[in-house]
């Protein structure tokens, strides 16, 4: 491969060569080629290597030992050469230059710089051409040992001694040496100075980088996977500046050409620092990244973990990444079937808090947010558990949300910094315009669409509007509010409102009270009830002498109007208590003339005991759950429908408003294979009362939910379809709405298709209707 | 399931009619619903055109807040509507039927 060696005489160079240019090309030519000669039989023909190739021996230091002397051979092999090539240059050069002058001596120099430049060419394509394939594996090898040794004896001290590697600057050389001792260092040196000159530093330092980086990579894993609860972005620096950062200075010192002085060392140390610090910067991030979901998942406590992703974040351009990446946990982890709505709602409001510590400009949040929103607004009971979350479970409605903060970031925002030089003599309004930080790039995407900038700083900031927003508006939690107020005060037998009414108060602080009203109402039925129902009790006392409406039985009376819809109904109230409400309703007519009071017997709440012969259980029931186990008291089984006939309701409702008990246990229902009949029998053991695990053992509700009054609005609608499909044969979605907006006038039919289109759909389910895709049809039976 | 279909199966008319050993079943707490109202049909103020077991504009509270007033000629009105209403003319008339006002007492309205 060498052959021929050239000389190209650099036009741009200073000097004039006075020699002829000819004769010291020649020169050079003839002792390079020598050089090369020499020096390659010596390292091929001699086999300089040898030894490296054949080092399998599995133990460590031994290779080491190897790959040193080989180096050391190696290197006294070149040296001696490099010499030698020196002194036949100079020797055939010193004729050609004539008398030693300055001038000549200068001119000396640079053609022996060329010669020795070309020499350090030709040692590194001997090298890389005799050296055995094995010297890179040795070479890591050789050096992964090296830091290995540092790391565990560095550990080993620090743990003795914590303040040992954080001292910033000092002599890291001196210290190394104390530690690791001088052979270790000289060797590490020689390993490091030899590989340069043989013209190996690039492949030596990207060993060593590689060992580096794994080492970092793995330590952090150690550390920080997991781990959301301690700061390790700062760790990992402190370890970088204080441990690895020493094992690097040193080898730095050896390969690189020395540096030349303490600022170009401090130039090179700075930039493998930096180099390392944005290395951490992306590990970490990347990590913290894949870890997200995780880390809302344990927020609060995980607050250090997202301080550390902030930095990371801001130092690297994982952003478009995170939100890919967070994007796609959220869809793969959360927004499933499987995830209870609470659940997604829980996490949406830490995703939201940690997404704003990540980036308090909320920009982050409005971008992966509408992910959770739109999913959660396609489920049905997401209404209802926020309104849940926010009014009983997590107490967010004492949390104010911000809202000083966040006119200022609005201002800021659209004013774009357009501040009077009054406002700016405020200290603190300087200093908060110096912490101004630019908004994120990724907003660009967002401003396309005018809604989204109107919400932009309210939703992100505070929870509950966050929370509202995805319901679409604060109608349907008040709504929904409404409806799970009434549920509450229908299906407790207790006064106690006053937990209700501190809700309510704090509700109005956010909503205002007009909205509210229907609420207020209802909480002033039940304060009048409670007293009305104690004056009667005490005027019925005073008439009749004793007490015939006595303190178990209560009344919750109801301005109708202001409620819920309630459930439609008929039982046969026990004979005791019919006489009570008739005694009731009297003295209420007396009291309140001209009003009067419509009893709903079927709707109400009784608390039971039930006593097994000595064992007794208790319950809260409805009444026509009550009434259902008290037939029981004179029969152990009973046939559905005669059971229904006894509690004096309609059989289609008895398997709903029995199935307490049975899921309680308590009675065991039976299906006779041939008659298709339903009994119920009572299991009089306790011991046999086997209750089944999550079923539903609450009384049922006296409020019918919005799907329910949906349901029973369109209710009126069906004989009218019916006679229409029945006369028209068949009839496309369109034209049931128009004849249904046509001809419908008792109720008006004030329906949307949507609405009409999931009716008809119901129906289709009950085997009323067919639909094939396009028109609907009367089932034949 | 099947083992109870077999056992419900053989079980007596006189068994399953028969009381059980020792069960009963005790009420500690009855509470009822129910809801009031005027009377007043299901109309609305001939004033205000609320609802009668609603409010009046004027009232926070329906029921003993706005109460419903009955003229002699049987015409029903919120008290505070028709006050107002009576207040604001010279001759007192029903507003709807232009007869004298004078207020029904609540017995007579009793029917």
């Amino acid at each position: 491969m060498v052959g021929k060696v050239v000389m190209d005489v650099d036009p741009s160079s200073s000097i004039e060569p006075s020699m002829e240019a000819a004769k010291g090309l020649e020169v050079g030519e003839r002792v390079l080629v020598d050089f090369e000669r020499g020096f390659k039989a010596r390292m091929v023909d001699d086999g300089a290597w040898r030894g490296l190739g054949s080092s399998d021996t599995a133990d460590e230091k031994k290779r080491s030992q190897v790959l040193v002397e080989t180096l050391e051979r190696v290197e006294e092999v070149r040296s001696g050469h490099t010499e030698q090539l020196r002194a036949s240059a100079s020797a055939g050069l010193s004729p050609a230059c004539g008398k030693p002058s300055a001038s000549n001596a200068a001119e000396l120099q640079f053609w022996l710089d060329k010669i020795e430049r070309e020499a350090r060419s030709i040692v590194y394509s001997v090298v890389v051409v005799s050296a055995p394939a094995s010297l890179s594996d040795c070479v890591a090898q050789f050096y992964r040992q090296a830091f290995r040794e540092y790391i565990d004896t560095s550990e080993e001290t620090s743990s003795m001694e914590v303040e040992g590697p954080s001292e910033q600057g000092g002599d890291q050389k001196g210290r190394i040496e104390a530690l690791m001792g001088g052979e270790w260092c000289d060797r590490l040196s020689f390993v490091g100075q030899t590989l340069n000159k043989l013209g190996l530093s690039h492949q030596s330092e990207n060993i060593y980088t590689d060992i580096v980086f794994d080492h970092l990579e793995n330590w952090l894993e150690e550390r920080a996977a997991g781990e959301y609860t301690e700061a390790c972005l700062l760790a990992a620096q402190k370890y970088n500046q204080g441990v690895i950062m020493g094992f690097l200075e040193l080898l730095l010192e050896s390969t690189s050409h020395g540096f030349g002085s303490e600022e170009s060392k401090n130039d090179v140390v700075g930039q493998w620092k930096s180099r390392l610090d944005f290395f951490i910067y992306e590990i970490l991030g990347r990590m913290r990244t894949e870890e997200m979901f995780d880390i809302v998942v344990d927020f609060p406590e995980s607050m250090q973990a997202l301080k550390d992703l902030k930095v990371c974040l801001e130092h690297t351009n994982f952003t478009d990444l995170f939100i890919q990446k967070f994007s796609s946990q959220l869809k793969k982890r959360l927004l499933h079937l499987g995830a209870g709505t609470p659940v997604i709602l829980a996490q949406y409001i830490s995703s939201i808090k940690a997404l704003n510590i990540l980036d308090p400009s909320g920009i982050l949040s409005e971008i992966i947010c509408p992910l959770v929103k739109d999913y959660l607004k396609k489920r049905k009971d997401t209404t209802r558990c926020t309104v849940n979350m926010v009014v009983y479970d997590e107490n967010l409605l004492l949390v104010n949300g911000g809202e000083e903060e966040d006119e200022g970031a609005e201002g800021r925002f659209h004013e774009g910094g357009a501040q009077s030089t009054e406002d700016l003599e405020d200290v603190d309004l300087v200093l908060k315009e110096l912490q101004w930080e630019p908004v994120p790039i990724q907003a660009a995407q967002l401003f396309n669409s005018a809604s989204v900038r109107n919400t932009f700083k309210t939703a992100s900031k505070d929870i509950v509007a966050a929370l509202i927003d995805v319901l679409g508006n604060k109608e349907y939690f008040i709504k929904e509010y409404k409806m799970i107020l009434a549920e509450r005060l229908l299906s407790k037998v207790d006064d106690d409102i006053d937990d209700e009414t501190r809700i309510l108060e704090l509700l109005k602080l956010r909503f205002g009270a007009n909205s509210l009203r229907d609420c207020e109402i209802m909480l002033k039925d039940m304060a009048d009830s409670k007293r009305i129902t104690s004056n009667i009790r005490a005027l019925v006392q005073q008439s009749q002498g004793h007490s015939a409406i006595t303190q178990d039985f209560s009344t919750v009376i109801l301005s109708e109007l202001f409620w819920p819809p309630l459930f439609e109904g008929e039982v046969s109230t026990p004979k005791e208590v019919q006489w009570m409400l008739d005694t009731f309703g009297s003295q209420y007519k007396a009291l309140k003339a001209p009003r009067t009071l419509h009893w709903k017997p079927h709707l109400g709440v009784v608390d039971l005991e039930l006593d097994f012969g000595g064992e007794a259980k208790e319950f809260t029931v409805s009444v026509a759950q009550a009434l259902i186990i008290s037939q029981f008291e004179s029969r152990v089984a009973w046939e559905s429908e005669e059971l229904a006939a006894a509690a004096g309701m309609a059989h289609e409702s008895l398997a709903e408003k029995a199935s307490i008990w049975v899921n309680s246990g308590i009675l065991k229902k039976s299906v006779d294979k041939g008659t298709k009949k339903v009994t119920y029998k009572l299991v009089e053991d306790v011991e046999d009362q086997v209750e089944k695990p999550h079923a539903h053992t609450k009384p049922d509700l006296s409020v019918m939910s919005q799907e329910q009054q949906m349901e029973m609005n369109m209710k009126v609608y069906e004989s009218y379809v019916m006679g229409m499909v029945t006369n028209l044969e068949s009839l496309p979605l369109e034209k049931i709405h128009n004849m249904l907006k046509m001809f419908v006038l008792e109720p008006v039919y004030d329906k949307t298709i949507q609405e009409l289109e999931a009716f008809l759909a119901k129906l289709v389910n009950d085997n009323k209707l067919t639909f094939d895709g396009i028109v609907y049809r009367k089932k034949k039976r | 399931m099947m083992m109870d279909t077999t056992t419900t199966a053989r079980t007596t008319e006189a068994e399953a009619a028969a009381p059980p050993r020792a069960f009963k079943v005790k009420v500690k707490h009855w509470r009822t619903l129910a809801s009031w109202s005027w009377n007043a049909g299901d109309d609305v103020c001939g004033i205000c055109r609320n609802p009668f077991d609603g409010c009046s504009p004027e009232a926070k509270y329906p029921g003993d807040d706005s109460p419903v007033v009955w003229g002699t000629c049987r015409h029903a009105f919120h008290l505070q509507c028709i006050t107002q209403w009576l207040s604001s003319q010279t001759e007192q008339r029903c507003p709807i039927c232009r007869q004298n006002w004078e207020f029904k007492s609540a017995m007579e309205t009793d029917e």
